[in-house]
């Protein structure tokens, strides 16, 4: 059970309070109806399943009702860090900031 | 911003008095003392229980607050305050609940609806949940049992958190030493009070009103 | 029988508090202090059970959780467990135990006689039976369960209770033996907070069999004081009978507490187990060695034991399994057997060492007992049925793999063998981290750390006493300095030890035999699992070259006991076998958990009644003595029916029905999700998040929304009302509430965080009771006086406050029936109140409560959806047939809109929703059957569609149902298929799926 630190809450909770929300940092087009069916799909459905280091989204349901970002290896499931909605990660991956 | 109509439920308890009958969501709870208890367990019944939202920087606000309530707005995640007139927790950034035994909730809506301007808003959610105590000398047990918070060491007098109670969301509040305040949402009272009972039966439970 | 291996003097056990307990019919005592394997040894009793495989009779090999045989069902009846460890047990007065395998009784068995079972399950037999025809693994599991003596389950509920308890600490100790105690209390003397757990009766691990002196005393002295010096801090948990079970993410631990299981079959009072799930800021690991056996041939026979555990049934339990003993070892702790046997008056016929030498002080104080050392050579082969009676000695080459001279027979009832030690190396495995294989140590040790965690002792292969005290003291102010508590300095007062001269051992796996192994009689690497030397070389032969899949071939380490005997010896045959190096081949990984746990401790309370939260209404208690009975909505029980007495359900359905249509009917609502939404951009935020407009609502109006996922399905539905003009209440469904309120935050927090809107749940603030028919207009009128209900001033689709019965609150006229209606809330507080006045009020129209199924009928009839019964997440408001509640034109392109215009979305051959009928009006479809446009095509059948909905209509006076249809609008009147399982095929015609009232005239009166 992993153990997550909430940046609103300030403290270490259990994983049990936090729901998952899948791949963080996914932006709505401004217009959608502006996108072909191919950008659209892709907005829509694909996602990124990297071994390694990951941005996601958490949100602390049975806590302080706020989302953030976790910087999760989805190997050792060690946690880089978490960060609030808007900011943006510390701890990249190389190939992803080439 | 929000100023629309509310009610003013004090008015109805007020001039109905003695037609009307209401129900705390643990009203079919029986109260026993036991002298020897580890446990000791009271639905502080018919609390205004109100949603407070709004922005902690915008001055305005946060001032406004402290005038109705007369205790400043607890903005330091996790904390509280307290008044002769109501408990005020922090419950999300921009999120407070506040308690009150002797205001109805409908005087404390029109007065910081009346003093507040800007964005926020205020909910009554007073049937929506209630207020549970929790003491004795075994309690701390129980709330290990039922909680993966750490009690022990990182829940000093004052501090409140929303958690886990087994399976039920609760807003808990270490009160003064070694007594809590579990704020519980109306249709898991049952569940969660079911589950005290159980947990606490090898202390020994004593339940007043 | 009386106790004839039981010593007059020693042990740590209680003479005067004599215990009855039976095993496999027969009746024993033994004494407090024993574990049942103990007591079975101390009464002679050879045979606990037959082998899995080859049904070879078996004893008692361990003293701890590595046993392999020794494994018994105890207790009986509901307490019933199978597969415990008869060295983990401690022995209660009236304890009955049986064994678990043995068919049809341990010392005469029926299928050693029926021939060779081996022959019928040669190495890789799972593997090809797997992967052979399924219908044949029918036949083989039915045989195999029979045969193998898995234990059997309790066919009743546990009486028993078990138990969680979430514990934090700085620091957290796995084992109790030296270096485990030593680290705790250096840890705990910076005032961290401290648990230390260990699986044993009694904190010691190694101790309890071994009295080294300490500070020049009494190992057992020191132990006494540094135990109650423990428990004495406030800083500390000393959790003795407490099996770390598993090691999980972020220095998360379960350790499964036996309570009450040395008491009695059933716990008194109080809790039998205890789950401690424990989250630690740093773990250090000192869960010890465990002494691996010598492999070689007929190496089962009953009297074949660790030298070690031979060594603790004298010291601990004052008990010598047996009278001549030969000792076969590969380094100097095996001599341990031996000069206790000798110390116990008892006979042993000599050591046999398979190394050339040593200069241990081990070796030095047998040969002053005068005992026989037989450097060079080896116990070779072990002769008997039922207990040994010699066993062959032989000596071998300087490489362990070869007999280089004449093979002497000897006398012997007990052979003792030492293979040399190995890191109990599981836990470090749960968190993912591979042993890496020491030449130094033999053995494998724990990788790389990938958590906060630290190893100390013979974890490492530090046996000697004063390293492990040593390097306790040391790793346990490094973890609590790491936690935040002292520098880690080292504490001045460490105990003094010696240290021990020690011979260095040797690396043996498999004893040579003068035939080779595919010759040789059986020499067993896993007992639980009859894995032979030759099954493993076989399995490489066949060209099973990881050791993966050697495991999974043989079956290695699959049985209760994890291979914890087993494993390394296999490891290193198939290595010498494939020719590689161990470190080449490495080892397969343990997982949790550790040794077997029961469910009730995993289950903890969350069991039965308080299994899930079981949510109520305020009115709950009125639909109980009401005679309802209640449906799960998720975590809500909902009435689902009133029936009165003599019904059958389809009577009160149908009463209840036409109750609603003809005269007045009420429902407990007050589950439907409630949002409390409050802001100047609250109407943008439902436009964007619904698929109609929002713009216009009026204060005083209703409207009902479609909430769609980006990809234009079906989410959530309801009803939004305008309380004020920045001021709204949004319902959602009873099942949807807690998913829509996340989704809503969802897209306010990480999107548009510049609406300026504020979201509450007031679900459980309000109590909503629906009032429906030609008569609730009536009803509420009597309890009413400050709404002016007339049609034209309180119309369909408008809300508004009032008093109801004294207390405000808010009405609302819409209808999911179909039928005038009004949604009454009030705080709930007043819900039962309310709800008892409104049914005095409704008494003279016969007012009719009605539960979830009635309300599904009356909503069907009308072609009503619900969400997640008729839609899926698969169809769009267009495949509903509800454009009409899609907002084409709204500025804001709204949650899932672009998603229409893709071609899945917009194709024409999608399934569209519709109503059937059968063509046997009685004759209600299943729902979720399956729709055919040609019931005699051949199966597979072409699928094109499915029932959503089914039901008897009272009203409509025939079976009525919803489905959706492949291009269904377009096929009305014709007739579709349902051929089920049964072998029925019933026949409906599509129609529209309005079925009563299609001009929606009766909700307007
Ligand atoms: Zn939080």
């Amino acid at each position: 059970m992993l153990h997550l630190f909430c940046p609103y809450c300030q403290e270490h909770r259990e994983e049990d309070e936090f729901h998952y929300r899948g791949q963080a940092h996914i932006v709505r087009p401004k217009d959608p109806d502006a996108l072909s069916d191919k950008e659209w799909g892709d907005y829509l459905f694909f996602r990124k399943n990297p071994k390694g280091i990951h941005h996601e989204m958490w949100y602390h349901v049975s806590g302080c009702r706020r989302f953030f970002n976790v910087t999760r290896n989805t190997v050792t499931y060690d946690i880089y860090e978490t960060y609030k909605i808007g900011e943006m990660p510390a701890v990249t991956d190389k190939e992803e900031t080439e | 911003m929000s100023n629309s109509a509310t009610f003013d439920f004090s008015a109805r308890a007020k001039n109905t008095q003695g037609i009307t009958r209401r129900e705390t969501p643990l009203h079919h709870v029986t109260h026993k003392n036991v002298d020897e208890a580890g446990v000791r367990f009271c639905e502080a019944s018919f609390y205004a229980h109100l949603t407070l939202r709004g922005n902690p920087e915008n001055a305005d606000f946060v001032a406004g607050v402290e005038k109705v309530l007369g205790t400043a707005l607890p903005l330091t995640p996790l904390t509280s305050r307290a008044c002769e007139r109501c408990h005020v927790f922090w419950i999300g950034p921009d999120e407070w609940l506040i308690l009150a035994a002797n205001l109805s909730p409908g005087e404390i809506e029109t007065s910081l609806r009346a003093e507040l301007t800007g964005h926020f808003s205020v909910v009554d959610v007073s049937g929506g949940q209630t207020l549970m105590t929790l003491s004795g000398r075994a309690v701390q047990q129980v709330l290990q049992k039922s909680c993966g918070y750490d009690i022990e060491a990182e829940f000093p007098v004052g501090k409140v958190i929303t958690t886990h109670f087994a399976k039920a969301t609760v807003v808990l509040h270490h009160q003064v030493e070694g007594s809590y305040f579990m704020v519980v949402r109306r249709s898991f009272a049952d569940y969660v009070w079911r589950w005290l009972v159980d947990a606490s039966d090898e202390y020994g439970l004593s339940v007043s009103e | 029988m009386s106790q004839k291996n039981r010593l007059a003097q020693g042990g740590r056990i209680d003479r005067n508090k004599a215990l009855n307990f039976s095993f496999a019919g027969q009746h024993y005592k033994g004494y407090e202090g024993d574990t049942l394997a103990s007591a079975l040894l101390a009464n002679g009793v050879d045979v606990v059970g037959r082998s899995f495989k080859y049904s070879r009779a078996r004893g008692i090999t361990g003293h701890g959780s590595e046993e392999p045989n020794g494994v018994v069902q105890l207790g009986t009846g509901d307490t019933t467990v199978p597969n415990v460890r008869a060295t983990q047990q401690e022995l209660y007065s009236g304890l009955v135990s049986n064994p678990v395998a043995g068919w049809p009784n341990v010392n005469f068995d029926l299928m050693s006689y029926l021939g060779k079972a081996g022959a019928l399950m040669p190495p890789g037999f799972y593997y090809k039976t797997f992967m052979y025809p399924q219908k044949l693994w029918m036949t083989y599991e039915h045989f195999i369960r029979k045969a193998a003596g898995l234990g059997k389950a309790p066919t009743a509920p546990d009486p028993d209770t078990y138990d969680k308890f979430n514990q934090h600490c700085d620091v957290m100790v796995v084992g109790g033996g030296p270096a485990g105690l030593s680290a705790a209390y250096a840890a705990a003397k910076t005032g961290a907070r401290v648990i230390i757990a260990d699986e044993q009766s009694e904190m010691g691990g190694h101790l309890l069999t071994f009295d080294q002196p300490i500070n020049g005393g009494s190992a057992s002295l020191w132990l006494a004081e540094i135990v109650a010096e423990l428990e004495a801090m406030e800083n500390v948990k000393v959790l003795p009978k407490t099996t770390v079970m598993g090691y999980f993410d972020h220095n998360f631990l379960v350790a499964i507490e036996r309570r009450t299981d040395h008491l009695g079959e059933r716990a008194v009072s109080g809790t039998r187990q205890r789950s401690h799930r424990i989250r630690a800021k740093q773990v250090i690991l000192a869960a010890g060695a465990q002494e691996r056996p010598l492999v070689f041939a007929n190496n089962d026979v009953p009297g074949v034991m660790l030298a070690s555990s031979v060594a603790t049934y004298i010291k601990r339990y004052a008990v010598v399994p047996g009278h001549d003993l030969i000792v076969s070892t590969a380094n100097d702790s095996g001599y341990l057997a031996a000069i206790e046997w000798s110390k116990a008056g008892r006979h042993v016929v000599g050591i046999a060492d398979s190394r050339t030498h040593s200069d241990g002080a081990l070796v030095a104080e047998a040969k002053a007992l005068g005992i026989n050392v037989w450097f060079g050579h080896a116990v070779t082969e072990a002769k008997g049925g039922h207990r040994v009676y010699s066993a062959s000695v032989a000596p071998i080459n300087e490489q362990g793999d070869k007999v280089t001279g004449d093979v002497k027979q000897y006398d012997c009832d007990t052979v003792a063998t030492s293979g040399g030690w190995s890191p109990v190396v599981h836990l470090s495995c749960h968190t993912g981290s591979r042993p890496t294989w020491s030449e130094e140590v033999i053995g494998f040790v724990p990788g790389k750390a990938l958590q906060a965690q630290h190893c100390v002792g013979s974890i490492l292969g530090d046996h000697q006493l004063v390293d492990c005290i040593d390097h306790g003291f040391d790793v346990g102010a490094k973890a609590a300095s790491a936690a935040g508590f002292g520098q880690g300095e080292v504490l001045a007062n460490k105990p003094s030890v010696e240290r021990i001269a020690e011979g260095k051992a040797q690396a043996l796996f498999l004893v040579p035999h003068k035939k080779p192994v595919s010759r040789a009689p059986k020499q067993f690497v896993d007992l639980q699992n009859d894995v032979t030397a030759a099954g493993i070389e076989l399995a490489t032969r066949e060209g099973f070259e990881s050791i993966e899949h050697v495991k999974r071939y043989t079956a290695m380490g699959f049985g209760t006991d994890q291979g914890k005997l087993g494993n390394v010896n296999g490891m290193a045959i198939a290595a010498r076998s494939l020719s590689k190096s161990i470190e080449e081949t490495g080892t397969t990984i343990f997982r949790p958990s550790y040794t077997p746990s029961t469910f009730g401790a995993l289950a903890g309370r969350d069991a039965e009644s308080l299994f899930d939260p079981e949510r109520y209404t305020a009115m709950h208690q009125w639909h109980v003595e009401n005679g309802a009975l209640f449906e799960d909505v998720g975590q809500w029980k909902r009435p689902w029916y009133y029936p009165k007495p003599g019904e059958t359900m389809q009577e009160s359905l149908n009463r209840e029905c036409l109750a609603t249509r003809n005269s007045v009917g009420i429902l407990d609502a007050s589950t439907l999700g409630k949002i409390d939404i409050q802001g100047k951009d609250a109407r943008e935020f439902l436009n964007r998040v619904y698929t109609n407009a929002w713009s216009k609502l009026a204060v005083g109006k209703c409207r009902y929304g479609l909430m769609l996922k980006e990809d234009g399905m079906i989410m959530d539905d309801g009803v939004t009302s305008c309380l004020a003009d920045d001021h709204f209440i949004l319902t959602t469904t009873t099942g949807g509430a807690a998913n829509v309120l996340e989704w809503l935050e969802l897209w306010h927090q990480t999107e548009w965080p510049e609406l300026d809107v504020f979201m509450t749940s007031v679900t459980d603030h309000w109590s909503t009771m629906t009032i429906s028919g030609p008569n609730a207009r009536k009803v509420l009128a009597k309890v009413c006086d400050d709404i002016d209900l007339d049609k034209d001033a309180f119309k369909f689709m408008d809300w508004r406050e009032g008093t109801i019965a004294g207390v405000k609150g808010r009405v609302f006229r819409i209808s999911f029936t179909g039928e005038l209606s009004y949604e009454i809330n009030v705080p709930a507080n007043d819900g039962l109140f309310v709800w008892e006045a409104v049914m005095a009020a409704g008494k003279e129209f016969d007012i009719t409560p009605y539960g979830t199924e009635t309300m599904h009928v009356l909503r069907a009839e009308k072609g009503f959806i619900i969400v997640g019964q008729d839609t899926d997440g698969s169809v769009t408001p267009y495949d509903m047939d509800m454009g009409w509640c899609v907002g084409k034109n709204k500025e804001f392109s709204f949650i899932g809109k672009r998603s229409f215009d893709r071609p899945d979305t917009k194709k024409a051959a999608r399934k569209q929703y519709v109503g059937l009928k059968t063509k046997n009006p009685d004759e209600v479809l299943p729902e979720g059957a399956q729709a055919v446009w040609d019931p005699e095509q051949a199966i597979p059948m072409t699928m094109v569609g499915h029932v959503t909905s089914s039901y008897y209509s009272a009203v409509v006076g025939r079976s009525i149902a919803l489905a959706v249809i492949k291009e269904g609008q377009s096929h009305k009147g014709d007739t579709v298929y349902f051929p089920l399982a049964d072998g029925r095929v019933i026949e409906a015609e599509i129609c529209d799926y309005v079925f009563y009232d299609p001009k929606g005239e009766r909700q307007n009166v």
